[in-house]
């Protein structure tokens, strides 16, 4: 799977009425199975960037252009009940905080990234994820239960379960210490090279972004974070 | 997961709430179902039309539902007496010319069945009737032509023993009367002690006294000589004896004399004995046949007992002049006088002349409706002795004034029931969706539409009405089962309380519906829950 931005803008509207352009991309593109780190300070527009490429909001104009074998789907067209669709099945998503759902066990939380796909859930791949990040015999654990680390850990094999040809990971070591941040950005990295999912990781921590093949930095390719921003009133829009 | 697994799972993770609002939800519908089930079998109970008889004779002060409730139901008590002279008018043998000044009701009635309550046994009415009832005549032979059916081709059969004969002091007793009472049959091989032992006796209490009554246990014993098949009606309850078993005892008497005299406002105290005894001649009682418990309270001079001879045989007939042949026992201290003798048959001779004896009501099947009819407006214009009744259409406006009306109020006071559990149910989720936000965000931000979120919401709601619906059934089943028991206790007649009906399902299938539709709202609010947003703001 190969990933194209092209001309990808999102604004939004201040409190005071103007507009407050947060992304304006010209051009991204992330090849199959490319590993890459963006770099961004906070307010940067990072994450607003990883929810569009994942389709849970919509740019406001440009085009998200997924290559898959069955062929290239700009999801900038879709409707969001198939962007949701869209997303269930070839995205993956890692968030800072692990946001894993407290009623259900580890290995529930792994089942559920599987539940919207339309696919039955693979028990035995939730399972294997589950091992691959080390924690089989927490697999009936809920996250009360289990360490900060652990905790996301079990995201990470969520995100992976339906084995997804893009990664999106959104700082996803930023609420560990440092060693637990590093072989969580190893579990990451390793588990999308085995399934061969191109990963976006967003961080602001420049070690762990050298951790990975390609390096962005925000500013450089979003015309919107870069220090001068212009303003126009939201009725020019 | 599937979808059912996601809807379980949330619904435990906040159990407490779940169960509460399930709760509030089989409440509302246990309650309905059971105003459902009481309605429907309080329709088949109360506005019964398979009676197996058509016209009820009872007092004419009576209101047809008292008559009715207390003859077919063994409830409430006997709203008065009638003269046993009607009987004998619907009675008269075949081919004998009525009396000059007497009604012949035998074109009306093709069975005629005395019925006279007043006495009980542990709480249990005694019933004092004819062998007709069972299908006998006083003679003990089987009666020809259909035998009287206490409901539409149901008639009383024996499930061991025979029918009393009429003029004896045996009774044929209902099936739940010897289980519950342990009564059993009398064995002439064995003495009267034996058999009062093994319960093959007993003596009957005046009245029915409440708990804090001292009861008054009349002297006569009866005899249980035959035990009935149960009927699941309120006669399974009963004690049958002889009518006349009941004129033989000495309250009844007194009573049936002070009863003549009230009708006729003599007062004893305004009369010189002279004219006292005469106005009881007028009134057809011999003054010598004054019982002595009541000649002392008339002021009456203590006569010797009997010796005019009472009917015997046939009570329809007229009464044979045969001699008394068994003495006067003599009376024990502290119990009541004997007021009867025994013939040479052994049969009881009551000492109150047949002009006097009362019934509660006399149970008839007419030849035909026409005849029915006529009978029942032959009471209403023309014989003033007493009022007629047909019970079923009696209990069939009881239903629809009183119990259709007072079960609909409670069917819209359990379908408002209902409703306010739907509101509970939506208030319930509608919280929960306030506070699982984030939950709803990270499951779209997993692939779930909206459509998806809106669908695990209002299920959920469902799921909850078909919990607590499923829940509600069967605890209104069971509120029905005690209510049965207690209906048996009270009237001998217990509802179908198991049988399940499609307005039950029907009613259960609206609340799945009703907390589906109420689960739309909070689920409409899951719906536009804003994704990223609330992923930003965990």
């Amino acid at each position: 799977m190969a990933l194209e931005l092209v001309n990808l803008k999102k604004d939004y509207a201040a409190p005071d009425g103007s507009v407050v352009s947060v992304i304006d991309l010209e051009h991204l593109a992330i090849a199959d199975g490319e590993q890459v780190a963006l770099i961004g300070t906070s307010g940067s527009g990072k994450t607003t960037l990883l929810h569009m490429i994942a389709g849970i909001v919509a740019p406001d104009s440009g085009r998200i252009v997924y290559t898959l074998p069955e062929g290239a789907t700009d999801i900038a067209t879709l409707s969001e009940a198939r962007r949701d669709v869209f997303r269930g099945s070839h995205v993956g998503y890692i968030f800072q905080t692990h946001h894993l759902l407290g009623g259900f066990t580890a290995l529930e939380n792994v089942l559920l990234g599987m539940s919207f796909t339309g696919r039955k859930p693979d028990r035995a791949w939730a399972r294997r994820l589950l091992d691959d990040v080390g924690l089989t015999p927490r697999a009936d654990y809920k996250p009360e239960k289990l360490s900060v680390g652990q905790q996301q850990r079990v995201a990470v094999a969520r995100a992976l379960a339906n084995r997804p040809k893009l990664v999106l990971a959104d700082e996803p070591t930023g609420a560990l210490d440092p060693a637990t941040a590093r072989q969580v950005l190893d579990l990451i990295r390793r588990l999308c090279h085995e399934i061969n999912a191109a990963l976006l990781l967003v961080t602001h921590d420049l070690d762990i972004a050298h951790e990975l093949p390609r390096v962005l930095t925000l500013s450089e390719i979003n015309r919107a974070s870069r220090p001068v921003q212009q303003t126009q009133p939201m009725a020019s829009k | 997961m599937n979808f059912f697994e996601i809807i379980l799972k949330q619904m435990r993770q906040r159990s407490l709430s779940t169960w509460l609002t399930t709760l509030s939800v089989l409440l509302g519908v246990g309650l309905a179902i059971s105003i459902l089930i009481l309605h429907r079998e309080g329709q088949n109970l109360f506005a019964q039309t398979d009676f197996g008889y058509d016209i009820i004779i009872g007092p004419p002060k009576g209101s047809p539902l008292q008559i009715t409730l207390n003859t077919v139901y063994h409830m409430d008590q006997s709203p008065g007496v009638i003269p046993y002279s009607i009987y004998q008018d619907m009675t008269w043998p075949t081919g004998e010319k009525v009396p000059p000044g007497r009604m012949d009701y035998r074109r009306y009635a093709r069975i005629a069945i005395p019925f006279m309550v007043g006495d009980s046994y542990n709480g249990r009415r005694i019933v004092g009737t004819s062998p007709q009832m069972f299908g006998f005549d006083d003679n003990g032979q089987r009666v020809t032509g259909t035998p009287f059916q206490y409901r539409k081709e149901k008639s009383y059969e024996l499930a061991a023993g025979r029918v009393f004969k009429a003029r004896r002091f045996e009774a044929v007793i209902g099936s739940d009367v010897a289980e519950k009472e342990h009564l059993t049959l009398y064995d002439d091989k064995l003495t009267e002690a034996d058999n009062e032992k093994r319960g093959a006796t007993f003596r009957a209490t005046h009245g029915m006294p409440s708990g804090n009554q001292k009861p008054d246990i009349h002297k006569p014993k009866w005899h249980v000589v035959g035990i009935l098949k149960p009927t699941h009606t309120a006669n399974d309850r009963v004690l049958f004896v002889p009518v006349v078993s009941l004129y033989a005892i000495a309250e009844h008497e007194s009573g049936m004399v002070a009863q003549a005299l009230q009708r006729a406002n003599v007062d004893p105290s305004t009369m010189t004995p002279q004219q006292f005894q005469e106005t009881l001649r007028k009134l057809g009682i011999d003054p010598k046949q004054v019982p002595e418990s009541l000649r002392k309270s008339l002021g009456m001079k203590a006569a010797r007992k009997p010796a005019a001879v009472p009917p015997g045989g046939d009570l329809l007939q007229d009464t044979p002049k045969t001699p008394a042949t068994a003495p006067v026992t003599a009376t024990a201290e502290g119990e009541d006088p004997d007021v009867y003798h025994l013939d040479q048959n052994g049969d009881i001779v009551p000492d109150l002349p047949q002009e006097e004896w009362m019934l509660s009501a006399i149970i008839v099947t007419s030849r035909s409706d026409f005849y029915a009819q006529l009978m029942m407006y032959n009471f209403k214009v023309i014989d003033d002795r007493a009022t007629a009744v047909n019970p079923a259409s009696v209990m069939r406006e009881f239903f629809n004034t009183f119990f259709k009306g007072s079960t609909l109020v409670l069917l819209i006071i359990s379908i408002l029931v209902t409703i306010v559990a739907a509101a509970s149910i939506m208030t319930t989720i509608y919280n929960a969706v306030a506070a699982r936000r984030r939950e709803i965000a990270i499951l779209r931000a997993l692939g779930a539409t909206r459509v998806r979120i809106l669908s695990l919401i209002s299920f959920e709601a469902a799921l909850v009405g078909l919990l607590g619906g499923l829940l509600g059934l069967f605890v209104g089943h069971l509120a029905c089962a005690v209510g049965s028991v207690y209906l048996q206790r009270a009237m001998g007649e217990g509802i179908h309380w198991m049988f399940f009906d499609r307005w039950e399902a029907l009613y259960v299938a609206g609340v799945v519906l009703v907390a589906f539709l109420a689960g739309l709202v909070p689920a409409l609010k899951a719906y536009k829950t804003p994704v990223a947003t609330n992923l930003a703001a965990a």
